[in-house]
């Protein structure tokens, strides 16, 4: 294994050598990967990272998480054992934990929920390999190096091995993906559908006990958790579309093991700890992200529901607005509330209206939102110098099926008494363009009304794309003619 | 007692309409030698309501498990739509009992009713035509169930009524001609309650599929119902709602003292059967209340 040491050694005599990172990038990523080791260590991390992440997706659908954990624990009493027997330990981390896996598949729903059992015979491995330990007298840095990780001692025959073993889990995933979602997804459904749940569960458990053998390479058996449920609990919280959760899953689960690498090559602390951090951090913002875009969804709840007066996310208007509708209420008194309501049936279930059994176009789920926004205030029309919805306030972003035909959704322009926002180009500071605290805001605001909430990664691409253009060219125009700085702090425009 | 409730609404016939979509004869349900009920002869005709009523346990969900092929017959002929049942049959759709979905889970609504038109196929939707019409018939049962307003809504924020209805999408997404709903109305709200019972019957209503529906409660459903079937006591009895659920015929299921009380809105109640026989010395308990 080639350890933190052996690069500080490295460092001393390889000519051109630089322990830390310059800012090059591309020189630093082309410095990393002159290296042998860096280079089978990249090619075997991003093999096991993509089939972790694919992988961790269902593990984390499936809610069998302590399954994947204890299948390392088991794995790693075959990787002890093989270390004894004088074998490949990953080969022995491979034989046990497909062992595992296979007799956990075929229990089935009846170990659903049997944690203790699990949890004792991961125990008793983990016991069993560490008498193996004991046993060998060889080096018991082996040992180490499987408990947490030996990405770089990778030998390029087993990158080899770990890429073909990628691409076998790869295409037996492609093929059972369909029947494997639902049946993790709705099992009951998928099996009145005729999907053979309990076969697709033990192809699954094998797939995931080989994606296990792939990721203790990087993350070694008791930091396993990090690499195969975290990318699959972000994709999972984040995700609407299946097909975009296992990119964001197997994505990050890729780029985490790049920066891992990347941080472990330019600092002395070791891979996995890197990934156990990144990971973590990665879920805490996932979380914060879903709590954030949480509110989001809720008022497009309250606005799918058919209330007149989208209620805005940003402050001075909002509160405007609100000020406007509680005149307007007042003004109005509270028995016209559901008599003015424009949303049509459903929408107004309020106390005004007699009790009866709600129509199914307008869902009684919908009509009475929780949360804060289920003032009787905001059914009210606005007044019309405040309303931004289209008048009859139908459902804003034409869904499909839907018979209110799609309407853009792009609102009127904001009355002339309003602060409006500056666009992006025109920011302030030295130089134009730059992306301060307001031009961040904007565009976060753009993306998350147009989507509602939904994850599209390219917008968010394009705008950081965008920035960088714009701010490249700012430093061109500013190099090449010097005097122009001149003219941008200048009173006025000059023509050249 | 029972005959004071209002019967089934005019246009509703109390009796199965020809072309029976399931026929049992002799039928026993159970689990290896375990008996659950035996002796069942019944059919439902095409576009029946029929409500399968009775204690926890009873058998209710073993029979839609028979139905659905996925429990083989401890004894005597079943036979769906004219053949053995077999598991797969998109002429059938299923709601399971609800289980609360991961709240964190992001998928969309209409991902999951998608699940439903093709999510049974090996691989994955390559051809743009086939994503189309996925598309379309998903837009078709969302419709239909009144769920086009959280369409794209992540599936674990929905509440239980909206996750209730998806279900129901999903199961009606291959035009059904037979419709099981196991307990469709538990864990659900009041208000729900009466939304979903009152979305089946007018599906039923409109698209003529026969209903079969495993309640506790049977007054959600009372106005719409054909037939009832209760099972209770290792047998089962068919027939309209004033014909079964009478004090006699419940405690003979039961071999208990039962009593059938119809209120005055209709409302029908059986008292005394769980807290006799489990705790004779505690008030008895409605299972047939609504909560």
């Amino acid at each position: 294994m080639i350890s933190t040491g052996m690069i500080t050694a490295l460092a001393v005599q390889v000519p051109g050598f630089t322990p830390g990172p310059g800012w090059n990038l591309v020189a630093d990523v082309q410095d990393m990967l002159s290296f042998t080791f860096m280079r089978n260590a990249f090619a075997a991390g991003t093999a096991s990272a993509v089939v972790a992440g694919l992988i961790g997706y269902f593990v984390v659908l499936r809610q069998s998480s302590f399954a994947a954990h204890a299948i390392s624990h088991i794995g790693f009493a075959g990787a002890a054992g093989a270390v004894l027997l004088g074998f490949s330990p990953v080969l022995g981390v491979a034989v046990l934990s497909l062992a595992a896996s296979g007799a956990m598949g075929v229990l089935g729903q009846r170990l659903r929920g049997r944690d203790v059992v699990i949890g004792l015979v991961m125990a008793a491995s983990l016991g069993l390999g560490y008498l193996f330990i004991s046993l060998y007298t060889g080096n018991a840095q082996n040992a180490y190096s499987i408990l947490f990780g030996q990405i770089f001692g990778i030998t390029t025959g087993a990158v080899l091995i770990t890429i073909g073993t990628s691409v076998i889990v790869l295409a037996v995933l492609t093929a059972i993906f369909r029947p494997l979602l639902f049946a993790s997804l709705d099992e009951e459904v998928a099996q009145a559908r005729g999907v053979r749940a309990g076969a697709i569960g033990i192809g699954f458990m094998l797939l995931m006990a080989l994606a296990v053998s792939e990721a203790v390479q990087v993350s070694g058996v008791l930091l396993i958790f990090a690499l195969l449920v975290a990318p699959g609990a972000i994709a999972e919280r984040i995700a609407r579309r299946p097909a975009a959760a296992l990119a964001i899953s197997g994505g990050l689960a890729v780029l985490i093991t790049w920066i891992s690498l990347a941080l472990s090559y330019y600092t002395p602390y070791p891979v996995s700890f890197y990934v156990t951090t990144l990971a973590f951090v990665g879920y805490l913002a996932s979380r914060a992200w879903t709590a954030w875009a949480g509110h989001a969804g809720r008022t497009g709840r309250v606005r799918g529901a058919g209330i007149a007066t989208p209620t805005p996310r940003w402050a001075p208007r909002r509160l405007l607005r609100c000020a406007c509708e509680h005149v307007g209420q007042a003004r109005l008194g509270p028995g016209h509330a559901g008599a003015r309501d424009p949303a049509g049936p459903g929408a107004g279930l309020g106390p005004q209206q007699p009790a009866r059994l709600p129509e199914r176009a307008a869902d009684p789920c919908r009509a009475a939102p929780p949360g804060g926004t289920d003032r009787p205030g905001h059914r009210l029309p606005a007044p019309a110098g405040a309303q931004r919805g289209r008048p009859g306030g139908h459902h804003p972003g034409g869904q499909r099926g839907d018979p209110v035909p799609a309407v853009p959704q792009r609102g009127p322009p904001p009355s002339p008494d309003l602060p409006r926002l500056r666009r992006q180009r025109g920011g302030r500071g030295a130089g134009r363009g730059a992306v301060g605290r307001q031009g961040r805001r904007r565009g976060r605001l753009h993306r998350r009304r147009s989507h509602r909430g939904a994850v599209r990664p390219v917008p968010a691409l394009r705008h950081v794309l965008t920035i960088s253009r714009v701010m490249s060219e700012d430093a061109r125009h500013r190099a090449t003619e010097p005097h122009a700085r001149h003219a941008d702090h200048g009173s006025g425009p000059t023509t050249p | 007692m029972g005959t004071a409730q209002p019967a089934a609404p005019a246009g509703l016939p109390a009796t199965p309409r020809p072309g029976a979509v399931i026929e049992a004869s002799g039928l026993a349900s159970g689990y290896g030698r375990k008996i659950i009920w035996s002796g069942a002869d019944f059919s439902v005709g095409a576009g029946e309501f029929l409500t399968v009523l009775g204690p926890n346990g009873a058998g209710k969900s073993t029979l839609l498990r028979m139905v659905l092929g996925l429990l083989a017959p401890a004894g005597g002929t079943l036979r769906v739509f004219g053949a053995p049942p077999e598991r797969g049959n998109p002429a059938i759709g299923y709601v399971p009992q609800r289980r609360a979905l991961d709240p964190d889970l992001a998928i969309s609504a209409e991902d999951i009713v998608g699940l439903g038109v093709d999510g049974h196929r090996w691989g994955v939707r390559l051809s743009r035509r086939a994503g189309r019409q996925r598309r379309e018939s998903v837009a078709e049962a969302l419709a239909a169930v009144g769920a086009v307003g959280y369409a794209r809504r992540a599936v674990g924020r929905l509440s239980g009524g909206e996750q209730q209805r998806l279900q129901l999408a999903q199961a009606l997404v291959t035009h059904p001609r037979l419709l099981l709903l196991d307990e469709p109305l538990a864990s659900l709200d009041l208000r729900s309650q009466q939304a979903v019972s009152q979305l089946v019957a007018d599906l039923h209503a409109e698209q003529g599929f026969a209903v079969v529906l495993v309640t506790h409660d049977i007054n959600p459903v009372l106005p719409v119902t054909d037939r009832v079937m209760y099972i209770a006591g290792g047998s089962l009895c068919i027939g309209t709602p004033d014909e079964v659920i009478t004090s006699e015929n419940l405690s003979r299921l039961y071999q208990a003292e039962v009593e059938a009380i119809t209120d005055s809105r209709g409302r029908v109640f059986v008292v005394g059967l769980e807290a006799e026989t489990a705790h004779p010395h505690s008030p008895a308990t409605p299972p047939g209340a609504p909560s």
